[in-house]
C-alpha cells in the first residue's frame, strides 16, 4: 500500500512539472510579410506603454491589415515599398510622440515613419523650426561663450551647441540645442567643459545674477543624465515633478505601479533664489519638456514661450528594462518611450505638449526683423 | 474596506447555511479550524521577457474545516477561508526591478477525499477538488528604477536611482478578473484522537482561469499555481457510524 502512495506522488510531481515547461522563441530574420506583421503586432502589444490612454483599436487593425500583409511578397521590391504605407496607416494615430520606425532594407533607407511629426506639422500646423542662435547674441553682454561639440551616437554624427552669457549683467542665459552635456565632461571636451565651469561660477559665486533663462527652444532632448546634472546645480533638495510607470508583462495593460520621478541636487549645489525661466517652443521635445516641467514645479520657475512638442515619456536603455523600443531583425527598428509619464497634476501631456505659464508665440515678422520676441518676453518677465 | 467586510460577511453566511443544510444529509460530520502555508508563483504562458523572472513566494491560509462523510470511501471537505498567494517579479541581474505582489483571496475549496490507506490511528486520502476564490486585495512592494534620476559613474556607466514602493493595488474593471477557479490535487493524512481529528494535507492548486479578463487578441493567461501544506483540527459532531 505504501508503494502505491509513492507512485501517486511521483505521478503528480511529474505531470505538474512537465506542464510548466516553456518554449523559447528563436529570434531569426522573418521569412515573409505575414511573419513581420505578426511579430510587429505582438511586439507592439508588449512594448508600447500608452495602451491605457491610446484610442487606437489595435485588435481591429490586426484583422484589417493581416490579409493585406499576407498578399505581400518579401522578395518583391514594390511590395516592400507598399508595406511602408501600411505601417504608416497602422501607426498614424498612436499618441507616443517618440514613436518612429526606420527600415533596415537599403531600398527603404529614406522611408522613416514619424507620426508625431505628421500630426504636429500637418494637423496642428505649427510654425517651421527656426534657429535663434543668430538673434540671441545681440541681447547678450560682451564675453558670452559658445561651444560646438561633435560626437557620434549609433553611427549618426551629432552636434551639441551650447551658449552661456549674461543679459544686462544680471540675468544668466544658458542655451543648448540638445542634451549631451555630461558626455562632454566624460570626453573632456575643453571648450564645453570650460563653458560649464563658467556656468558653475555664475551660479555659485557671482552676486550680480538675479535671474536665470534656460533657452530650450528647438531642443529635441537627449541624455537623461543631464537632468540631474543641470537642474541639480540650482536645487538643494530633491524635486518631485511627476510619476512614471513601465510595462511589466506582455499583455497591453500589464503595468508596474506608478513611482515618483525626482531630480536630485548635486553635492555642492545651492538653491537658486531668483526667477528661473524655461524658454520653450513647439519644437522643445522629450527631455527639454521634462526640464520645463521640473522648472514649472519650482516655486520660482516660469515657462515662457509656446506649448511643447508632446513627447514626455522617457527612453531608457533596453538592457535596463526590456520594454519600449524593439527591432525586427532584417527589416525594421521601432523607437518608442520606455515608460509612461504623467506630471505632478496626474495628467499626461503626451501628444498635446506642456503649456507655457506665459505665452509668447513665435512671430515670423519679428524674426525677419532680427528681433527675438520670445527671449525679450523672458527678459521682461525677470526685469519687471 | 467596508465593501470587503460586507462581502466577507455575505460569504460567511452562505457557507454557514450550506454547512448546516448539508450536515443533515451526511452520516458523519466534522467541524474545525485550520491553517497552513503555500508557495505560490504566477504562471505566464509563453512569456518572452528574458530580463524579468517570476520567483515563488510564501503565503498563508486560514480556514474553517468541515468534513462530511459520503460513504466508507469518500468524504466531502469544505474549507472556506482566506488565503494569501504571493509572487515576486525580479530582473534577472537583480539590479533594478523587484516587485513582490501580495494577493489576498476569499476562497472556498471543495475537495473529495478518497480513502487509499487506513490503519488504527491514521487514514490516508487522495484529495481532488476545486477552489472557488474571490480576489479581495492586492499589494505591491519592492523597487523600480526612476529613469529620470540617472547618473554616470566614473566607469562611464549609466545608473538609475531606485524608488522603493509599497502600494495597494487599485483593481481595474477592464483588466482584472477577480473571481478565480482552481483545481486541487494532493494527499491528506488524518490522525484520529478520540472524537477529534488532526489532518495534515499537502496539495497542488492550479488556477484554470486567468487573473485577467479577456480584453485583447492573443492575450497571455496569467494564473496562480501553488503548493500548499495545511493542518486542520476538527471535532466530530455526529456519530451515526459509531452507534
Amino acid at each position: 500500500m505504501k508503494i502505491n502512495r509513492w507512485l501517486i506522488v511521483y505521478f503528480l510531481i511529474t505531470t505538474t512539472t512537465i506542464s510548466c515547461k516553456k518554449e523559447q522563441l528563436i529570434n531569426e530574420d522573418p521569412k515573409s510579410f505575414n511573419e513581420i506583421y505578426e511579430t510587429f503586432w505582438r511586439e507592439m502589444n508588449i512594448n508600447y506603454v500608452y495602451w491605457d490612454i491610446d484610442k487606437t483599436n489595435w485588435d481591429n487593425l490586426y484583422s484589417t491589415y493581416k490579409p493585406l500583409f499576407n498578399k505581400l511578397d518579401i522578395n518583391n521590391e514594390n511590395d516592400i515599398k507598399s508595406s511602408v504605407s501600411y505601417f504608416k496607416s497602422i501607426t498614424d494615430k498612436l499618441i507616443d510622440s517618440h514613436y518612429s520606425i526606420s527600415f533596415q532594407k537599403q531600398i527603404l533607407k529614406d522611408s522613416a515613419i514619424y507620426p508625431a511629426y505628421t500630426k504636429n506639422i500637418i494637423l496642428k500646423k505649427i510654425h517651421n523650426k527656426y534657429d535663434f542662435s543668430n538673434l540671441v547674441p545681440q541681447y547678450l553682454d560682451t564675453g558670452y561663450i559658445s561651444s560646438a561639440y561633435f560626437y557620434s551616437e549609433n553611427n549618426i554624427p551629432k552636434l551639441l551647441f551650447t551658449r552661456l552669457g549674461t543679459i544686462n549683467k544680471s540675468i544668466l542665459y544658458f542655451a543648448c540645442n540638445q542634451f549631451a552635456l555630461s558626455r562632454t565632461i566624460q570626453s573632456k571636451d575643453p571648450k564645453t567643459t570650460s563653458l560649464l565651469n563658467k556656468l558653475d561660477f555664475y551660479l555659485n559665486e557671482s552676486t550680480d545674477i538675479k535671474g536665470l533663462i534656460f533657452d530650450f527652444r528647438g531642443n529635441n532632448g537627449g541624455d537623461i543624465v543631464d537632468l540631474n546634472y543641470l537642474i541639480g546645480k540650482i536645487i538643494d533638495r530633491p524635486v518631485h515633478f511627476g510619476y512614471v510607470r513601465y510595462k511589466n508583462g506582455n499583455n497591453r495593460l500589464d503595468y508596474t505601479p506608478w513611482i515618483n520621478t525626482t531630480v536630485a541636487p548635486q553635492s555642492t549645489s545651492k538653491k537658486f533664489q531668483y526667477p528661473i525661466i524655461a524658454l520653450v517652443d513647439n519644437y522643445s521635445a522629450s527631455l527639454s519638456e521634462t526640464f520645463a516641467m521640473v522648472i514649472h514645479t519650482l516655486p520660482n520657475g516660469i515657462i515662457v514661450g509656446e506649448r511643447t512638442w508632446g513627447a514626455t515619456g522617457p527612453i531608457a536603455n533596453n538592457n535596463i528594462y526590456n520594454y519600449g523600443s524593439f527591432i525586427i531583425r532584417g527589416f525594421m527598428n521601432v523607437t518608442m518611450a520606455s515608460g509612461e509619464f504623467k506630471y505632478l497634476d496626474n495628467k499626461s501631456y503626451e501628444e498635446i505638449g506642456f503649456p507655457p505659464d506665459i505665452s509668447a508665440a513665435f512671430s515670423l515678422t519679428s524674426y525677419q526683423s532680427g528681433i527675438d520676441s520670445q527671449l525679450q518676453k523672458a527678459i521682461d518677465q525677470i526685469e519687471k | 474596506m467596508y465593501n470587503i467586510c460586507l462581502l466577507f460577511n455575505k460569504f460567511s453566511l452562505i457557507i454557514f447555511v450550506c454547512l448546516v443544510t448539508c450536515g443533515h444529509s451526511f452520516a458523519q460530520q466534522e467541524l474545525g479550524i485550520g491553517g497552513g502555508f503555500n508557495m505560490n508563483t504566477l504562471i505566464i504562458r509563453n512569456e518572452s521577457n528574458k530580463n524579468v523572472r517570476t520567483i515563488p513566494k510564501l503565503g498563508y491560509s486560514i480556514f474553517f474545516h468541515s468534513r462530511f462523510s459520503l460513504n466508507k470511501s469518500f468524504d466531502l471537505i469544505f474549507e472556506p477561508g482566506i488565503s494569501e498567494k504571493n509572487y515576486q517579479r525580479r530582473s534577472v541581474d537583480n539590479q533594478y526591478i523587484e516587485e513582490t505582489t501580495t494577493n489576498k483571496y476569499l476562497q472556498l475549496p471543495i475537495n473529495l477525499d478518497t480513502k487509499i490507506f487506513k490503519s488504527k490511528t491514521t487514514t490516508t486520502y487522495l484529495t481532488v477538488g476545486v477552489t472557488i476564490g474571490y480576489w479581495i486585495r492586492s499589494n505591491t512592494r519592492g523597487y523600480l528604477p526612476d529613469i529620470f534620476s540617472s547618473f554616470t559613474s566614473f566607469e562611464n556607466t549609466e545608473h538609475y536611482n531606485l524608488i522603493y514602493l509599497n502600494e495597494k493595488y487599485a483593481f481595474d474593471n477592464k483588466k482584472d478578473r477577480r473571481y478565480d477557479i482552481a483545481i486541487n490535487l494532493g494527499f491528506r493524512e488524518r490522525f484520529h484522537i478520540r472524537n477529534t481529528t488532526l489532518s495534515i494535507n499537502a496539495f497542488i492548486t492550479k488556477s484554470i482561469i486567468s487573473q485577467q479578463n479577456t480584453y485583447m487578441l492573443n492575450q497571455e493567461m496569467q494564473s496562480n499555481q501553488s503548493i500548499t501544506l495545511q493542518i486542520a483540527y476538527s471535532k466530530k459532531l455526529k456519530h451515526h457510524e459509531d452507534k
